[in-house]
Formats: C-alpha cells, sequence, structure tokens
C-alpha cells in the first residue's frame, strides 16, 4: 500500500470507538419532519417484530395523542408504568428511567426524545434518560422530529416563525447508530390532519393553521430529507475510510466561534455548528474575558452559550485580554484554527473608537492566513430581547465615579475662576488637562468621556471669549478647544486602558496564586485524607464555598458518609445519590446543572485519566446564583489538581502495596530456603538412624541402638521445635492469637520456664532470681512461657556449653519485667537492631536454626501490649534481653480464711 | 500391676495406634483399637476397657463429644492425646470427666506413668487411703497429721482441704477450676487468685525447694499436679 493511501490513526480510532463491541446499547431514532408523520407507529412496529422474534421489548413511554391506528399497537406490549412526582404540589408523571433499568430489557421504546422531563426527575430532558439507558447496554428507539435538533433551530424558525424550546443535541443525533426517515408527503400529511387523525378534536384545526401550512411543510421535509441523507453520505465516508477506500479526503479544516454572553451568540454558535458539521471538521469556542466582571444577567447569558456550545460538540476555551480581537487571534493562532467565526458587530463608530478600530476589521486586518466568517445576528427576532450591548456596559460606572467627575471639573471651574485675574485661558486649558489626567487614574471611561467634555464647555463657556457663551470668536481658539478635547479623550482613554490591562493582571495574578496555594497545600499532603482535608478548605477559601468530598467504597458506589474534613454535610438521602449518579456517570450532576438540579449542592467528578477517583461536592453560600464563568474556570483547574493529587496518593499506595507483597514474597523465599534445610536435616537424622535400627547386623548390639535411639528423639524434639515456632508464627500473622488472662505466680511461670527448657539447657547454668514480695499478676501465662523459653533456648543456641544463663523476674513500677542475660560473645553492635527480624540470623552464627525463635519472641510480646529489648552487657560482656510486659497485679494475703 | 489391663486407644492414625500396641504390649496391657470416635464408643461399652487413650482430632465427631457420651454410663479413665496451644480444649476435656491429658508429640515413658495413676485411681476410687507418703510428704489422713522430711507441719484448714484433692488425686491433674470449686464452692470459681495464693503457701511449707518445686507441678493455663517421687 501506498503511504498516501494509509489511514488517518485519528480517524480509525474515532470508527473503532463508535462501534465499540462493549454492552453500550444501540439507539434507533425514527425520524419525522414533524408530528403526525407516524413516527410512533413505525416505531411500534418495528418494536413488536423485535418482540415477535423474542426479545424482551418494553414500552418506557408512548404518546398515541388518542390515535386509534396507534394504540392498537400497544395491545400485547409490556409497558413500564409511568412514575409519578409531587413537585410544588402539582402531580406530574414521567419516564421512570430507574423501572427500565432494573426490568433490563433488551430494546424500550421511549418516544418524544426532545421531551423536557418534568421538575424533580433525575435528569432535565428525556434524551439523557435515554444515553444512562444505552450506557446500560438496552437499545433504544425513539421519535424525533427535525425541528428539534439543536442546529436547525435557526433555520425552522426562519421557516416557520416557531421557536423550538425541547432541543436535541446535535451529537446526540449524530451518534444514533440507525436513523430512519418515516416520510410522508405534506398533501397525505394534511389530508389525514383534516382527517383528524393526527389530532382529534379543535386541536387539529388550529394546528393547521398555524404550524402546518403547506409552504412550512414542503421546507421541514427538505431539511429532514437532507439532514438522513447527510447521515448517509458521512456512513459511506466512514465505510470508505475503514476500508482504506482512496479519495478525496476534506482538509484539515479547524473552526473557531467567538462567543460573549449577547444573546446572538447562539445563533452563531448554532451556524459554527452547522457549517463544522458539513465540513466534518472539528470547532472550539471561545470566549474572552475582559476587566470587568459581567453582571450576573449577562453571566448567565455567557453561561448558557457555553452550556450550548458544549453541547453541539464544540470545546470550550476561556481565556482572558482586554484587547479582544487581539486574545482572539492568538487563541486562534495557538490552536492551528483555519477559520473564525464572529457575529456581525453592533457597536458603533464612537466605540469603534475606543477600541481601535472595530473588531472586524481588525480581526479581518490582523488575521493573516485565517479565514474570517462575519455571521449576522438575527435582529428581526422579536423572542431575543436586544441587548444594550458594550457600548452601554462602556458607560456604566458607578454613579459615584460621574459625580466624582463633574465635581472635579466643578471645582477646577470655580478655582480657575477665581485666579482668573493672574492666569489667562490657556493656562485654564492645561490646568483642566491635569484633571482629566488625574482623574483618568481613578474613573472608568464613561465618567472620564462626561469629565472631558464638561470641562471642555466650562473652559469656552467661561474663560474663552466671548465669556457666557457656547461660542467661539477666534478660529485658532477654536482649533484650540477641539484640540483640547481630542486630547483630554485620548489621554484619558489611554491611561484608563492601561488601568484596565492592570486589573486583568491582578485578577489572573489572583488566581494564580489562589491555584498555586492550592497546588501548594495538596502537594504537601501524602494520604488521601490529607488531600481530602487540603482540598475541601482550599475550596473554602478560594469560592468562599462549603464543600464535601466522597470517596469510592467499590467500584459502584461512594462511601456514604463523605470525608471527615467535608465542611458540608448533604441533608438528604437523595444529595448522595445523585452525587453517586455522578461517581457512576463521569459527569457534573445537581444544583446549576441540567441532571438532578434540585439537589442542594453541585456534585463534580474527580477524574484523572479516565478513572474518577472521588466525588467532590460543593455549595456556595451566596444563594441564588452559581459560580461566574471565571470561577467555573478556575474551579475546573482546581478540581483537576485535585484529582490529579488524588491519583499520586493512590497509586503511592498501590506502589507501597506492591513494594509489601514483594517483601512477604521475599520472606517466603527465605522462609522456604531456611525451612527446608531445618527440616531436612532432622528428618535425614531420623530416616538414617531407623534404616540402622532395621539393620540385623546393628539392632544386634545393644548399644549402638540406645545411641540411634537418642539421635531420633533428639532429631524429633528439634523438628517439633520447628513446627510449634511456625505454628507460632502462623497464629501471630493471622490474628489468631486469643489471650486468655489469668491471675498467676510469676515463680509458677518461671519454674514451668526452666522445666520446659530443661534439655536444652542441659549444657548450661541456669540461675533463676525471683524479687522478693512479687504480687500476683494477670497474664496470659502460656504465651509468657513460650516468650521466655523462646529467649532462653536462644541463649543456649549462641553461647559456649558451661556457661551461666540468668533468668531475672522483678517489678518496674506498674511493669512486669523478665531479663534474661548470658556470659556468651554478645551481639555485634550493627545486629542489634534487626535481631527480632523475621529469619534475621546474626552473620557468622554457627549453622541451624530459622532466624524465628526471637521475632516470635518479639510478636508475641507485642501482642501481650509488652516491649522487648536486646542490649549487650558493657561491663561483663554477653547478651541481655528484657521483657517488659504492662500487668493487672494485686497482693492477696491468706491471712485469716475465706469465708 | 499391670498384667492383662485392657486399654481402648481410639486414635484415627494408624501409626500412632500402632506405636501404642507395640510400646503398651510391651508393658504388659492388652490394647484394641478404634479408628473412629463412634467406634471408640462402641468399643468402650463392648469391650469393657480399664482405661480409654482418647485423641481430641478424631475425623468423624469431636474428642470431647465421645467423652461426654461416654461419661453418660461409663466411669472409666479417660486419657487425652491433645496438642500444645489447645489449653481450653484440654481443661475442655478435663472438666468433662476426663481424667488426665499428654501432649502430642509424648513420649511413651510419659504416657505409661499416667495409664497407671489413671488404673490406680479407678481401681481405688472406692477405697479409703488412711495414710499417704510421696517423697518427703508424709500425710496421716486419720489423725490428720503432715509432715515435712518428717517434722510437722501445721496447716491452716484450706490448706489441708486443698492438699487432700492433692493427696486423693497424687499423679493426677487437677484443674483450677475443679480446684476452686471443690474448696470454695461453685460461685468462687473462677477467682484463682486465692487458689495461687494457697499453693504458694503449701509450696512453702511442703516443698523441699519452694523456689523449684517438683511435688506441686504448675501445669501452665491448665492447672496442678502432685507429682509422684520415687
Amino acid at each position: 500500500m501506498s503511504d498516501h493511501q494509509r489511514p488517518d490513526p485519528d480517524a480509525l480510532l474515532a470508527s473503532i470507538n463508535k462501534k465499540r463491541p462493549s454492552r453500550r446499547g444501540t439507539l434507533k431514532i425514527f425520524l419525522g419532519m414533524c408530528a403526525g408523520v407516524g413516527k410512533t407507529y413505525a416505531m411500534l412496529k418495528a418494536g413488536r417484530s423485535r418482540k415477535e422474534r423474542g426479545e424482551t421489548v418494553v414500552i418506557g413511554i408512548v404518546e398515541t395523542h388518542g390515535r386509534k391506528e396507534t394504540e392498537a399497537l400497544l395491545d400485547g406490549m409490556e409497558i413500564v408504568p409511568r412514575l409519578s412526582v409531587e413537585y410544588k404540589g402539582k402531580k406530574l408523571t414521567d419516564l421512570d428511567l430507574d423501572a427500565i433499568l432494573a426490568r433490563e430489557p433488551a430494546l424500550a421504546l421511549i418516544d418524544e426524545m426532545a421531551h423536557s422531563n418534568a421538575d424533580g426527575m433525575r435528569n432535565a430532558k428525556r434524551y439523557m434518560d435515554i444515553l444512562e439507558l444505552l450506557d446500560k447496554g438496552i437499545n433504544v428507539y425513539t421519535t424525533l422530529n427535525v425541528q428539534h435538533i439543536e442546529s436547525l433551530v435557526d433555520s425552522v424558525r426562519d421557516i416557520s416563525g416557531i421557536t423550538v424550546r425541547e432541543t436535541v443535541p446535535d451529537g446526540v443525533f449524530d451518534a444514533a447508530d440507525e436513523v430512519e426517515l418515516v416520510d410522508l408527503s405534506p398533501d397525505d400529511l394534511l389530508a389525514r390532519l383534516r382527517e383528524g387523525k393526527v389530532y382529534t378534536g379543535d386541536r387539529g384545526v388550529e394546528a393547521l393553521e398555524h404550524f402546518f401550512r403547506k409552504g412550512n411543510l414542503f421546507a421541514l421535509r427538505e431539511i429532514a430529507l437532507r439532514k438522513t441523507a447527510d447521515r448517509v453520505d458521512r456512513a459511506l465516508t466512514d465505510y470508505m475510510r475503514e476500508n482504506r477506500i482512496g479519495g478525496p479526503w476534506k482538509t484539515v479544516e479547524r473552526l473557531m466561534v467567538a462567543i460573549g454572553p449577547s444573546p446572538y451568540s447562539q445563533q452563531i454558535i448554532r451556524w459554527t455548528r452547522r457549517i463544522a458539521g458539513t465540513m466534518d471538521a472539528p470547532w472550539i469556542a471561545v470566549h474572552v474575558q475582559g476587566a470587568r466582571p459581567l453582571s450576573p444577567e449577562a453571566d448567565k447569558r455567557l453561561k448558557k452559550n457555553i452550556a450550548l456550545a458544549q453541547e453541539l460538540g464544540a470545546s470550550v476555551i476561556s481565556t482572558t485580554g482586554s484587547d479582544i480581537a487581539a486574545a482572539l487571534l492568538e487563541c486562534a493562532r495557538r490552536n492551528n484554527v483555519t477559520q473564525i467565526v464572529i457575529g456581525k458587530s453592533m457597536t458603533s463608530r464612537l466605540l469603534d473608537l475606543f477600541h481601535g478600530g472595530s473588531l472586524v476589521n481588525r480581526l479581518i486586518r490582523e488575521s493573516g492566513a485565517i479565514d474570517i466568517y462575519v455571521v449576522k445576528g438575527g435582529e428581526d427576532d422579536p423572542h431575543i430581547q436586544r441587548d444594550q450591548g458594550e457600548l452601554s456596559s462602556l458607560f456604566s460606572s458607578p454613579p459615584g465615579q460621574y459625580l466624582l467627575a463633574c465635581g472635579s471639573v466643578a471645582a477646577a471651574t470655580v478655582t480657575c475662576l477665581l485666579a482668573s485675574v493672574f492666569i489667562d485661558y490657556r493656562s485654564v486649558g492645561m490646568f483642566f488637562l491635569f484633571i482629566i489626567s488625574l482623574l483618568s487614574l481613578v474613573v472608568g471611561r464613561g465618567p472620564l468621556f462626561a469629565a472631558a467634555l464638561l470641562s471642555t464647555l466650562a473652559w469656552d463657556f467661561f474663560f474663552i471669549q466671548p465669556f457666557y457663551v457656547f461660542s467661539i470668536s477666534r478660529p485658532s481658539d477654536a482649533a484650540l478647544v477641539v484640540l483640547y478635547f481630542v486630547v483630554a479623550l485620548a489621554s484619558g482613554t489611554l491611561t484608563s486602558r492601561v488601568r484596565i490591562g492592570e486589573v486583568l493582571v491582578r485578577r489572573r495574578e489572583r488566581n494564580t496564586a489562589a491555584l498555586y496555594a492550592f497546588v501548594d497545600s495538596l502537594a504537601s499532603s501524602e494520604t488521601s485524607s490529607d488531600i481530602a482535608t487540603a482540598g475541601v478548605a482550599g475550596i473554602a477559601s478560594a469560592f468562599g464555598a462549603r464543600a464535601i468530598l466522597f470517596f469510592p467504597e467499590n467500584q459502584e458506589t461512594l462511601e456514604r458518609n463523605g470525608q471527615a474534613s467535608s465542611t458540608f454535610r448533604p441533608g438528604s438521602e437523595k444529595d448522595w445519590s445523585v452525587a453517586n449518579w455522578v461517581f457512576q456517570n463521569g459527569k457534573p450532576a445537581g444544583r446549576f446543572t441540567g441532571t438532578l438540579p434540585l439537589a442542594s449542592a453541585t456534585y463534580y467528578p474527580l477524574l484523572a485519566h479516565g478513572a474518577c477517583l472521588g466525588v467532590a461536592g460543593m455549595v456556595t453560600d451566596d444563594g441564588g446564583h452559581g459560580l461566574t464563568v471565571e470561577q467555573e474556570g478556575l474551579l475546573a483547574m482546581f478540581l483537576q489538581q485535585w484529582a490529579m493529587a488524588l491519583e499520586r496518593a493512590h497509586l503511592r499506595s498501590e506502589a507501597l502495596k506492591t513494594k509489601l507483597l514483594e517483601e512477604t514474597d521475599r520472606l517466603n523465599k527465605t522462609l522456604l530456603n531456611s525451612i527446608s534445610h531445618e527440616l531436612r536435616t532432622p528428618l535425614a537424622t531420623i530416616t538414617g538412624a531407623a534404616d540402622s535400627l532395621l539393620d540385623p547386623r546393628v539392632s544386634e548390639q545393644k548399644q549402638a541402638r540406645q545411641v540411634l535411639a537418642t539421635d531420633i528423639k533428639s532429631a524429633s524434639a528439634r523438628l517439633n521445635r520447628l513446627v510449634e515456632n511456625l505454628l507460632d508464627m502462623t497464629r501471630l500473622e493471622s490474628g489468631g492469637l486469643l489471650l486468655s488472662k489469668e491471675w498467676c505466680d510469676v515463680h509458677d511461670v518461671v519454674n514451668a520456664v526452666a522445666s520446659d527448657c530443661g534439655e536444652e539447657l542441659a549444657a548450661h547454668a541456669l540461675t533463676i532470681s525471683v524479687a522478693e514480695n512479687m504480687p500476683l499478676v494477670k497474664i496470659d501465662a502460656v504465651i509468657v512461657q513460650q516468650v521466655l523459653s523462646n529467649i532462653l533456648i536462644n541463649a543456649a543456641l549462641y553461647t559456649p556449653p558451661g556457661t551461666k544463663i540468668s533468668l531475672g523476674c522483678f517489678m518496674e513500677g506498674d511493669t512486669l519485667a523478665f531479663s534474661v542475660e548470658d556470659e556468651g560473645p554478645g551481639i555485634p553492635d550493627d545486629a542489634l537492631g534487626r535481631i527480632f527480624d523475621k529469619f534475621y540470623r546474626v552473620p557468622g552464627t554457627r549453622a541451624g536454626g530459622t532466624g524465628l525463635g526471637l521475632s516470635i519472641v518479639k510478636g508475641f510480646t507485642e501482642a501481650l501490649g509488652g516491649t522487648v529489648t536486646a542490649a549487650n552487657n558493657p561491663s561483663k560482656g554477653g547478651a541481655r534481653f528484657t521483657v517488659r510486659l504492662p500487668v493487672e497485679y494485686k497482693t492477696v494475703s491468706s491471712e485469716g480464711d475465706f469465708q | 500391676m499391670t498384667e492383662g489391663k485392657r486399654i481402648l486407644v481410639v486414635d484415627d492414625e494408624l501409626q500412632i495406634r500402632r506405636l501404642l500396641r507395640i510400646t503398651l504390649e510391651a508393658n504388659g496391657f492388652s490394647v484394641f483399637e478404634a479408628a473412629t470416635g463412634k467406634e471408640g464408643i462402641y468399643k468402650a461399652a463392648a469391650d469393657r476397657p480399664d482405661v480409654v487413650v482418647l485423641d481430641l482430632g478424631l475425623p468423624d465427631m469431636k474428642g470431647i463429644d465421645v467423652l461426654k457420651q461416654v461419661r453418660e454410663w461409663s466411669g472409666v479413665p479417660v486419657i487425652i492425646l491433645s496438642v500444645r496451644d489447645d489449653e481450653k480444649g484440654k481443661v475442655a476435656a478435663l472438666d468433662a470427666g476426663a481424667d488426665d491429658y499428654v501432649v502430642k508429640p509424648f513420649g511413651t515413658a510419659e504416657l505409661v506413668a499416667r495409664l497407671n495413676v489413671a488404673l490406680r485411681h479407678g481401681r481405688e476410687g472406692a477405697e479409703e487411703i488412711r495414710e499417704f507418703k510421696n517423697g518427703n510428704l508424709y500425710v496421716d489422713l486419720v489423725g490428720r497429721i503432715v509432715k515435712n522430711g518428717g517434722a510437722p507441719v501445721k496447716l491452716t484448714a484450706t490448706e489441708y482441704a486443698l492438699l487432700l484433692r492433692f493427696v486423693n488425686n497424687a499423679g493426677k491433674v487437677l484443674t483450677h477450676r475443679q480446684l476452686m470449686k471443690e474448696i470454695w464452692g461453685p460461685y468462687r470459681e473462677d477467682e484463682t487468685q486465692y487458689l495461687r495464693v494457697y499453693m504458694a503457701q503449701l509450696r512453702k511449707k511442703l516443698e523441699t525447694d519452694p523456689s523449684r518445686p517438683n511435688l506441686f507441678v504448675t501445669e501452665a493455663g491448665v492447672g496442678y499436679r502432685m507429682q509422684l517421687l520415687e
């Protein structure tokens, strides 16, 4: 294959994703040009035939509108009862999503994809319900009228004059696996309508007059046909791409649309989406944040526009800059944009003067290789209230600033009037200019403009001949006044622009600082719960919000109670289920979002590399409205950092686990090595001795028999000790050690140990010293005995025969202490810290032994709540082990017998 | 004394049964075996053994349940084969009527000694002891005289009562609970601290070397035993 015929890997990947063989359900849309063409009928018929093939088919929701033929098709179908909710006293019914999810049918029939759900349902829109069903592997048949497709809203309005409010995003429509066009000629439809087959009763006539005009129907039909044809076309392209059929591939275009708070942005966004769709090009939407914070109203509109762009498949970028044109171009270049779409500017000439030329003109002038589309906003739309535009925002400074501007001019005028005897009118002009310059440091552009105008008038009125009239006699003075006005305005504007730039920089700096502080606090937290605490605190300080963090309990649900450090607790069970939904779906939900908006907080998933590591809930204290667009951008960064920090902690704990596993593995290997040697040696002795005993020549000699039997006995004892040690260790490690404490006489314990170890200590001299007046102590005597015998045997093994070993017992305050001292070589200093480690044996010691004895001592002592230490005796040499146990003790006298 | 005494060995391990048969027959006992608990109960009833050696870990039923069933109708001495680390199991079996226990792995000499003690108590159950001698200890049960190495020793009432328990069960292990119950009654069974005190007193008065007692031996976690001295 030649190189240029190789398909684009990205495209291949996309097509693989599209037909992912996972459990995701398939979506089939029955598309019609308008109501009444028989979509529901077609859907039900298709559903019935699937049912006849033996599949489980349920009807999620179907509106028959009283149509007889349609109702007949419902006969014998399984209908999932609708869910009724009460919201603000009204009783509403809607699709019962959870019931269908629980029923798990192969196919669900759900009418009217564009429907908006009743308030109080989980999702705001029915298509979201459908997406959830698809996610859970349930196939869906649904119906849709072409006018409900988001990017066609404007076209439909142009044709019918009706603004459609219930819409389905193009992305959802495009992602459908199959679209079946249900077509009917307008004449047939009108006939059906007249026969009352579409709407029953008077509604038919009303509908006829309004929507079902023949012209409308023709246009809508054309749109529907074209939309379907587009899909067919794209399917063909996909097929060709997959099968490496050479063809005229489209060049890589990338569109960018500039959006703002203006309501016209919506049309421009839809327009861009349509163009991007036909060009099969990716597109981005850019919003440039100016210095001036937006009014809550404008911010709300901006958020709506951003949401629309996201819904239609754009990736949205927010950037800041006082110079919109420059910011847009920079963003375009960074993202390899080939075409920029902007709305036809509504700004006035005057405003252009402030901006250094109109936005459109500047973009065209400076865009270079990038194409610019200028799209008209729909002024003729009566539904959209005309925005006051940028002009008003330019002059919308607080009244105080206007007052200050006018006051300053008035004061300057009065001052100059008083001083007019000493100064001439030119100096007055200079003085006014000075005042304007000062003002530009504190007030906005509007007040500045007012001050410039006012001072010009005052100068003319009071100081330029003829006095006290608004006229100028000398041409040179006239020129001076005009020049003055221009200079005042220009210098003021320039200063103010610098100031705005500063404000922007400061704000950006503040955000950066907040983010930095946040990242810093996360970085210094190690564990997940520390990170949770730092995150909650960071969000509280940056957004003035209370937050909660949920960690996952398992693959599917979150822990019910959020992290302990959370500063907000959801009031109801419902909020937890919202958070759970967010966890399962990886999308934000809750207040101010389209999903489950009735929750008390907004919930965001903490995503890192596709995995959801937790869900953060947030409540802003200002009540009414949510975060501004700028804050949302910042929050997104916060959440990203938070998720990354959590992932880091997660990875670290995973790494720790791996290390632990490796350690266990190493121990197991050591165990095997050490045990196999220790097991084989006595076994070899026993086998050999038994073999010899079986030999008649040996067994005839009495002395030989005795020796062999003794060997077998001591080898068995050694084996037995090893097995007991292993069992002890297993008991310790499995946590199966149950203590049974009883009142004991320490003499008993010490004596029992001495007699237990009699054989092992035979070659040594054991001295026992128990302090006077020892009280009765409450201990587990068996375990304590094991601890002491292990230490004693250890001492016997590692000291030369004939040396002394002494066992002592005494009280240290409330602590019972045992000490074992020997006269051996002692413990090398570098080994002191390790001798209680499992399988550790001091290098160079004699063969035999597993390195288990002392680790069992330590394990048992700790299980008893005590400590064991090893040290060398500095004066006499030799090792000294001390076991300290916290005990309950009492002195009981036997004086006077019990009653 | 052991001639012809019949020992029933209940153990599922063939090797242990064979070892016991050889050792015990060499010591003059006659041995018959059972491999399961059910078989053991059946043979305990049918063959009327003089002592039963019972392994606590049987495949078909718990050893302690075998013991309880046998105890329903027989007072035959029972010696338990137990493992280390199972003090609770030992105590439970002793409290349920077992006479003594031996910990696996055991020496055969130890087992034979236990068997002999059990046989003696089984036989002497009804007989009255008037005089008792063990090492330096001498007790005249009729005259209530206690001597240590020939020197008379004064005991309090409780000490004497305690000593009597040991004398009547010389060589046998006695659990804390058994001693407490028999001396102080059933309500103070768990207050073993008193027992410790009295045992210390007894040792002080009767042991040759109280700091290394060999007459009253402690069985950790289980109880005390009066060792038989030559």
